[in-house]
């Protein structure tokens, strides 16, 4: 039942303009950092780690939530509109599932933003004349930050489920992705969803994680996205569907 | 033209709009209300200056954004409900534009004066040392209002014309990190910029001295060439989306 349901939403990102935001928004970032990079070149003698900080300070600070939100905006928006929320409680399938189906398909596509978001970082990389092979703890980071984003995507699914607009779930993304720089640099940024990938994909390239805190990340990432997935859940089951 | 503004009044009744601008005027507010928290002496010397530097980043990080919300919040209500045909059967195509444009034109007049009051606010909380700049506030409101015109001209040209209010909200995503891109950018290619305008056009500069790592703010004199170019900008934007609406087909 759960693939039939995730199948089904996999098939409402076929031809959807969802991709042009995939696409094009990373590279964004992307730029952004590259010419910060290239313009303090003096000072950011680092080489590939100090791309990475400059890619990852705008992408992990400012860019990943609202695209993270704009994915499930999109996946919501369907039964938003023409009374499909009616249609979707009453067919013959778990709740959780109609949830849990999303939030996969969404976690698809951050994690192949992941991928592109790395694939940009290389293509920049050989761009700004960095001649050397890239680290293969970027690799690792990326990763990190791939698992990182299901923080975001339990708490955005439930934004977009319970706000019937587009746009302002996308609004509060990029409103706490902003407030989540204050929380990241006072040390608490793992109690915060819109901090964690910041945190995973080591944006500050002083240390990345390993034991403790590797475990103390995963732990923070898995308790947000039980607790929102759960609610957004418990939501579905008890509240009446209102036109 | 009255009775076409009170019915876009009676529609924009439920949908929230207020909560838009009053809570980016509270979320400035409160950004800034922490950085002063936790700044030491030196920031509060120079408080306003600050401010009035910080203000038009923030405008340029988040405004885009807001104003293609607030340009498919008041445009969209009509796909969703399918009305442009019998809306044409019962007012004119002019009055449905000027009314739905000058609603979102008072909601960016009314969060340019609650800018002003976080300024004068924030001034008054952290007892700043420097003396309220009555001047470059006028300034700020000026450059802030002709800026987010021009941009939410341009989000309602795209709001009314693609029925998916996805693309218009993609545009104004990527106008956001357009504009926080171009602070970086040297004057001359920010004038290419129209999301730029909002940091080109800011009175307050800062100097970055490395060797005591602190900031100092200093006052500069408006572009008024820059503003000139902008106000165009708007005027176009305005009667330029004002006749692809009027023939447009539905």
């Amino acid at each position: 039942m759960l693939l039939r349901c995730i199948k089904s939403e996999n098939s409402k990102l076929k031809y959807s303009y969802i991709w042009l935001a995939f696409f094009i928004i990373p590279i964004l970032p992307a730029a952004i950092g590259t010419f910060n990079y290239l313009g303090n070149i003096e000072i950011l003698t680092n080489g590939w780690y100090s791309l990475w900080t400059q890619h990852t300070l705008f992408y992990a600070d400012f860019f990943h939530g609202p695209l993270i939100a704009a994915y499930c905006s999109y996946l919501w928006r369907l039964e938003h509109l023409n009374g499909n929320w009616n249609r979707i409680m009453t067919v013959p399938v778990r709740r959780s599932c109609i949830f849990i189906s999303k939030f996969a398909s969404v976690f698809g596509m951050a994690f192949l933003t992941q991928l592109w978001v790395g694939l940009l970082f290389y293509l920049s990389g050989r761009l700004a004349g960095l001649k050397s092979p890239m680290p293969s703890e970027i690799i690792v980071w990326l990763l990190l930050g791939g698992i990182g984003s299901i923080a975001v995507i339990g708490l955005q699914l439930l934004l977009s489920m319970v706000i019937r607009s587009f746009s302002i779930p996308v609004i509060i993304a990029l409103l706490g992705q902003i407030a989540g720089i204050y929380l990241s640099s006072s040390g608490r940024g793992l109690c915060y969803p819109y901090s964690v990938l910041s945190i995973g994909m080591n944006s500050n390239a002083m240390h990345g994680l390993s034991g403790a805190s590797l475990l103390a990340y995963l732990t923070a990432v898995c308790l947000h996205a039980v607790l929102f997935s759960g609610i957004a859940i418990l939501l579905l089951r008890v509240r009446d569907v209102r036109k | 033209m009255r009775k076409a503004f009170q019915a876009e009044l009676q529609k924009i009744k439920y949908r929230k709009l207020w909560l838009l601008i009053i809570g980016i005027s509270i979320f400035e507010f409160l950004w800034h209300g922490m950085t002063m928290l936790r700044a030491d002496q030196t920031y509060l010397l120079t408080g306003y200056h600050y401010l009035l530097y910080s203000l038009p980043l923030m405008n340029a990080l988040v405004m885009p954004l807001v104003l293609a919300v607030l340009a498919s919040r008041i445009w969209d209500i009509e796909y969703k409900g399918n009305t442009y045909k019998l809306l044409y059967t019962l007012q004119s195509k002019k009055s449905i534009y000027y009314s739905k444009a000058f609603f979102g034109s008072l909601c960016i007049t009314a969060f340019c004066f609650l800018q002003i009051i976080t300024v004068i606010v924030c001034g008054r909380l952290f007892h700043f040392s420097d003396q309220l700049p009555a001047k470059h506030l006028f300034y700020l409101f000026i450059t802030t209002l002709v800026v987010c015109l021009a941009n939410y001209y341009f989000q309602q040209l795209l709001s009314f014309q693609y029925h998916n209010q996805f693309i218009a909200l993609s545009i104004g995503l990527a106008g956001s990190f357009v504009g926080l891109f171009s602070a970086f950018l040297p004057g001359a290619v920010k004038r290419f910029i129209p999301w730029s305008y909002y940091t080109l056009l800011s009175t307050s500069g800062m100097d970055w001295n490395n060797e005591t790592q602190s900031m100092s703010f200093y006052y500069t004199s408006p572009d008024l060439p820059a503003l000139l170019t902008v106000s165009c900008l708007t005027i176009l934007l305005l009667i330029g989306s004002k006749s692809i609406f009027l023939r447009k087909e539905v």
